[in-house]
Formats: C-alpha cells, sequence, structure tokens
C-alpha cells in the first residue's frame, strides 16, 4: 500500500472507532443527563455531525423533500413535547427547548445512516448494544448488592423509607437503577425495560445465522446478561409485566425459523390482529369516558368483556384517558390535559395513555400520522427486493418489539417516593426508535447505499 | 461480596407502619444483633450536672442552645426542627425507616406516620454514618401513649426512665428518670435531653435507644395492664462536629 493508502485506512478506522465510543458515550450520557437535555442534543449532534462527514458524498445527490412529510409529524411531536402543560409545570425552559432539537436531531441521524455506508450502521448499534448491557450489568449488581440474592421472595412485603417517607410499593417492586449519576430506587418496570429490550436485540442477532456465525460470543454475552439481569427481579409481578414481550419473541423465533411463513399467511394474520387491536383500542378509549354509560354498560356486559376492559391493569389508563373528550374541554385542545397538577394523576404504564398526558390530544394526532408513515414505508420496503433481511425488517420487528414492551412497561414515574417525570421525549429508546424511523423511512425512498 | 449482599435491608421496615391501624403490629424494634447484648458504661443523668432539660422553654435548654430565635411548634424556616435535624449533616441518615427521626418533623400535626417511630421497652437501634466526634447536647422529642383502642385517651402520667445508648469508640449508656411525663394527651410532647459537657461522644457511629416504663397511672388505678409506647418523633445533637 501506498503511504497516502495506509493513511486513509488509518483516518477510516479512526473515525469507525471514534462513531463507536460516541455511541456508547450517548447511552451512558443520556441517562447520565436526565435532566440535562442540551448535553444530550451535544451528543446527539456530534454523532449526527460525524455521519454526515463519512458519508458526505452520498448525500450530495438525495432528494431532500421527500422527507419533508416525514418531518411533519415529528415536528409536531417535538413542539407538543415542549409547549405541552405537562413539560411545562415539571421541565425548565432549557429542557424543553432541547426536546424537539434532539427529536429532529435523531431522526436525521437515521436518514443519514440510510444513506450511508451499511459498515458504519455496525459500530453504531454495536456500541449502542454494549452500551446498553453495560447499564444492565450495572444495575443488576447494584440491586444484588443492595437487596440480596431472591429479595423479591425473601423480603417482599419490606418497605424502604427516605426522610421518614415511605416507599409507594413493597420491595418486591423496587430495584436499583443508574438514573442521572445516582443508583437510586426505583419500580422494577423501570429497571426491566432495559433487559427487556436487550433480550429483544439479542433475538435479531442470534436468529440471523449468517451475523450469529460471525458474532456468537458477543450475542452470547448479551443474552447472557439480560437473562441474568431479568432473573435478579423475577417473580409472579416481574413475569406478568414482562410476559408479552416474551410472547412477541416467542412468535418473532418461529419467523425466523421459518421464514417462508412470513409471507402472505402472516401478513394477514398481522392485518388481522391490526384490525382486531385498532378495535379495541377504540372501544377502550371510549369506555374510559365515564360519561359514556352505554359503552361502560357494554363492556361489563359480561364476564370475558369484563375481564378484557375493567381489569385491575386498566384502571389507571382509564383515569389518564378519562375527560379528554368531555365538550367543555374543547376534546382536549389547546393541546393540554390540563389538570395534572390539580388532579395528581400518575403516569399510568401504556405509552399510548401516557402521551394523550404529555402532548395531548394535538400530539397523539401527530403520533398517530408517525404510526401511519412507518407502517407504510415498511409495507413498501418490503417490496424492494434489493435490500438484505436485516435493514428491510429489523427496524420494524425492532419497534413493534418495542412498541409491545412500552404498551406495558412504560414508566411514567422514576421514584418510588413521590414524583419524578420521566417523559417519553427524555428517553433514549424513543429516541433510538425515532432514529430507526427515520432509517426505514429512507430506505423506503430507494436508492440508498445499502442495498445489494 | 457475597456476605455484604443486602445491604440495605436493615433499613427496610417488615410493615406499613400506621397503615395496618393495629398498635401491636406498628412497634418497630430492629436491632442490630451485634450491638443488643454490647456491654456498656451505665452513666445516670442527674438534672443539674448534666443540665437536663425537659421542655423547650426550660432554662437549661435556653442555655445550650444560643439561637433563641428558633421556634418550636411550625415545620418552617424559623422553625427548631429545620435547623437542627440530623439530616442537615449527615444526608445518608435519610435512608431507612429510622430517617423519621431526622427529617425535622417534631410533632404529629397532620404528618402522623412521616414523624414517628412507635417502640416498646426492648427500644432499637441504628446507625450513623458519618461519626460523631462532639456536640453541645443531645435531644430527643417523644410523646408517651397507652394503646388508645383499649380505653379512651384520657390524659394522666407515667414515670419513665430513658436509656440512650452511644456505640463507637466508646460504649455509654446515659439514663435519666422522668417522672410525671404526661401520657395519651394529644398536644403532650416531652423534650428531653441534656448537656453532652464533660462526655467524650468522638467516633459514635451507632446508637439505641431503650426505656423503662416505672409507673404508669391509669394502669395503676384500673389494675389494668394496657400495652404502654414511646412515639419518637425527632432525635439528635446540638451543633455536632463530624
Amino acid at each position: 500500500m501506498s503511504i497516502n493508502e495506509v493513511a486513509q485506512v488509518k483516518r477510516l478506522t479512526l473515525n469507525k472507532i471514534m462513531l463507536y465510543l460516541l455511541s456508547v458515550a450517548f447511552l451512558f450520557l443520556s441517562f447520565l443527563t436526565k435532566f440535562q437535555e442540551w448535553v444530550l442534543f451535544l451528543v446527539s449532534l456530534t454523532i449526527l455531525g460525524d455521519l454526515i462527514y463519512l458519508n458526505r458524498k452520498n448525500l450530495k445527490n438525495f432528494d431532500y423533500l421527500s422527507l419533508f412529510i416525514l418531518f411533519i409529524p415529528i415536528i409536531g411531536i417535538g413542539l407538543m413535547y415542549a409547549f405541552g402543560n405537562f413539560s411545562s409545570y415539571y421541565y425548565s425552559l432549557v429542557d424543553r427547548i432541547f426536546m424537539p432539537l434532539n427529536i429532529i436531531s435523531f431522526v436525521m441521524s437515521g436518514v443519514v445512516l440510510a444513506r450511508g455506508d451499511k459498515n458504519l450502521i455496525k459500530y453504531i448499534f454495536v456500541g449502542l448494544f454494549t452500551g446498553l448491557a453495560l447499564i444492565c450489568l450495572i444495575n443488576a449488581i447494584t440491586t444484588i448488592v443492595k437487596f440480596g440474592f431472591f429479595y423479591t421472595f425473601n423480603n417482599a412485603q419490606q418497605y424502604m423509607y427516605y426522610g421518614g417517607v415511605i416507599s409507594t410499593t413493597s420491595i418486591e417492586s423496587i430495584a436499583y437503577c443508574l438514573v442521572g449519576f445516582r443508583l437510586m430506587p426505583v419500580s422494577v418496570l423501570t429497571y426491566l425495560i432495559y433487559p427487556c429490550l436487550l433480550l429483544l436485540i439479542c433475538l435479531f442477532y442470534l436468529f440471523n445465522p449468517r451475523r450469529c456465525k460471525k458474532n456468537i460470543i458477543y450475542c452470547s454475552s448479551l443474552l447472557v446478561v439480560s437473562l441474568f439481569s431479568i432473573l435478579v427481579v423475577i417473580s409472579k409481578f416481574s413475569f406478568i409485566v414482562i410476559l408479552p414481550m416474551i410472547l412477541y419473541i416467542i412468535v418473532m423465533m418461529v419467523l425466523f425459523i421459518f421464514p417462508k411463513l412470513f409471507n402472505r399467511p402472516v401478513t394477514i394474520s398481522f392485518m388481522v390482529i391490526g384490525g382486531l387491536l385498532a378495535v379495541f383500542s377504540l372501544l377502550f378509549f371510549l369506555n374510559s369516558q365515564s360519561t359514556n354509560t352505554a359503552i361502560k354498560a357494554f363492556t361489563s356486559s359480561n364476564s370475558f368483556l369484563n375481564l378484557l376492559f375493567n381489569n385491575r391493569l386498566a384502571r389507571p389508563i382509564y383515569l389518564v384517558l378519562d375527560g379528554l373528550f368531555l365538550k367543555e374541554k374543547l376534546f382536549g385542545f389547546p393541546i393540554l390535559y390540563d389538570e395534572i397538577a390539580e388532579a395528581q394523576v400518575m403516569p399510568c404504564t401504556n405509552f399510548a395513555a401516557n402521551q394523550f398526558m404529555y402532548m395531548g390530544i394535538i400530539g397523539v394526532m401527530f403520533l398517530l400520522l408517525l404510526f401511519i408513515l412507518f407502517v407504510y414505508s415498511f409495507v413498501s420496503l418490503r417490496k424492494n427486493k434489493k435490500l438484505d433481511f436485516m435493514n428491510k425488517c429489523m427496524p420494524f420487528l425492532f419497534i413493534v418489539g418495542t412498541m409491545v414492551i412500552f404498551s406495558f412497561m412504560d414508566s411514567g414515574n422514576l421514584s418510588i417516593y413521590g414524583f419524578i417525570p420521566n417523559i417519553s421525549a427524555t428517553n433514549p429508546f424513543f429516541l433510538f426508535t425515532l432514529m430507526l424511523i427515520g432509517l426505514q423511512y429512507t430506505h423506503s425512498l430507494g436508492g440508498t447505499n445499502n442495498e445489494k | 461480596m457475597l456476605s455484604s449482599c443486602g445491604t440495605e435491608l436493615s433499613k427496610t421496615a417488615h410493615f406499613n407502619v400506621d397503615h395496618s391501624g393495629v398498635w401491636e403490629d406498628n412497634f418497630y424494634t430492629r436491632w442490630d444483633e451485634s450491638l443488643r447484648n454490647k456491654e456498656t458504661e451505665q452513666v445516670t443523668i442527674t438534672e443539674d450536672e448534666n443540665q437536663v432539660f425537659t421542655s423547650f422553654y426550660d432554662q437549661h435548654f435556653l442555655d445550650l442552645e444560643p439561637d433563641h430565635s428558633l421556634t418550636y411548634y411550625d415545620f418552617d424556616e424559623t422553625s427548631f426542627g429545620t435547623h437542627r435535624n440530623l439530616a442537615l449533616h449527615d444526608p445518608l441518615v435519610n435512608d431507612g425507616f429510622v430517617s423519621k427521626l431526622f427529617n425535622g418533623l417534631l410533632f404529629c400535626n397532620g404528618w402522623y406516620e412521616l414523624a414517628r417511630v412507635q417502640i416498646n421497652e426492648e427500644g432499637f437501634s441504628s446507625s450513623f454514618y458519618k461519626p460523631i466526634q462532639s456536640a453541645d447536647y443531645l435531644f430527643l422529642q417523644f410523646k408517651s401513649a397507652l394503646d388508645f383502642k383499649q380505653h379512651s385517651p384520657t390524659a394522666h402520667y407515667a414515670d419513665i426512665t430513658i436509656h440512650i445508648s452511644l456505640y463507637g469508640k466508646r460504649n455509654v449508656t446515659y439514663s435519666f428518670p422522668l417522672v410525671n411525663v404526661i401520657t395519651n394527651a394529644s398536644d403532650g410532647y416531652t423534650f428531653f435531653g441534656f448537656s453532652l459537657d464533660g462526655f467524650d461522644i468522638s467516633g459514635t457511629t451507632d446508637f439505641a435507644i431503650t426505656y423503662t416504663l416505672d409507673r404508669d397511672e391509669y394502669n395503676e388505678e384500673k389494675g389494668t395492664n394496657i400495652s404502654h409506647a414511646l412515639m419518637l418523633y425527632e432525635f439528635g445533637f446540638g451543633h455536632p462536629t463530624f
């Protein structure tokens, strides 16, 4: 090799290492700077800048207007988070200004990634997954040191105290997590999100034969860390919470092992399930309104419907949704679910319901538009035969997996003593999901460098 | 590392205090087993020599606490509780059930279970995380109570001997007999303490509070044996150094 070629190789390697380290830094900083959005923005901007620099040649000939439709809901969601009543009450102006900027920055990173060299994606993802595994390990070891082994069985009915204030739940529902610069006790829900996401990630590595062979040690390490983290807090409660995710993973395992199934029968099944879920969601929403006596009579008319609509998990969700459609509130406009502080309604464990609280009905409409664009981009991507399986399906399956997880495990409260908000706009996984949506949408527009 | 697991468990309580509504369930009796049977030097406090006070307005307390602008009854920016609670000096005492004794809440006043620790004569022990080296005085705010459910809350008097043990470089139990302690009165708080002048408390890392019920007027008159408790509200030191 000539001296110039050696220098070029060294520069490329250095860039890749820097990208890898930046990704790990992003994940750690996004946890450590829990209440400092501007620091997160600096990190995300650095990643975006680095990606743009590395891919500058590929970005020249691209129709950016085609991204306009994607950025309508993205900017809308960002603005609703920033200027909604919930954020205004709990976050400073500095944090709120950077919320939409962070959201846009991550989606742009996804767009640039899709236009970039496919090998670069590997470095970002490996960095993020390694950082996630490290955080899972830190949380698991801290929980064991603080509470001991099998504390969910041995010490279930004990309560923690701080400054005389008792924890809202007993310690079988408490674990230790890295939040901000502190290792603090949080609900098991918050703790479980990280190993569940890691388990989801392992799925895509382990059941993709080509990647699995090359990375078997790395994949197995991730799997061991995630299972160990889940085992630390295993109990009847945590098992019920992660059950939907386990079912999702089993379905995905079947699809990976029998890929031919992932065609017409599965597509039709998904459409049927999607339709049923849409009907269920609509009924659920209408049932939450205390003035809808006819719907309430219907949903409690027999034991099956009663179990489906009026169970213990549904009640906190109803509290959040109730009152949004009363006429005097103008259907939740402008923006606000404006009785947060007075009503003291806590965020529930359902992502969709919590968005009504965080950004109001208009924000939810934007989120729905984003979801429609996401599904549409996947459908058009499936027809693209030039892309390999991972680039085609992985973002979709991962995002659907996180939707399943966050339908049951969206932790809106970080504290076990009072209330520390944990809105989605500050959640690194929400931002990572938006990055994947940007990635998938750009792929669906075609002409990217990741096509074979 | 395995043997050091479960470090937070000693700070938890097995019950949600006062939510059970059952008197007997609410006693806090957790003892560090290494301290329970430890031999301590017995010191009996005397009223004049050790400047014992049993009220916020006692001359002995006014002499020991130079800041007379601190108020007694309210929990606000001027109150004694806000300025003299131990958590100000050692934030780690905020962790755990016994943190109720260090949060500056001296009264029930609607705080209820946020403010008090209910003990029987067996008492309890707990730890400081920063060893105390010296202090001007020690104080303990408490109420004396009989089980309300077993009789109507008639105010009366009891004789109690308080034992406060400090462990560390030296293990000493300070005792003082209190006579005619108001019992079962809704505003009947006792603000007890004494001067630590002449006592070497350097290196104190743990403490224990127990008491002896010498006489209860109501039980004595009625011939009953109704369960007695001390409701501890605040425990601390005046001007401690660490």
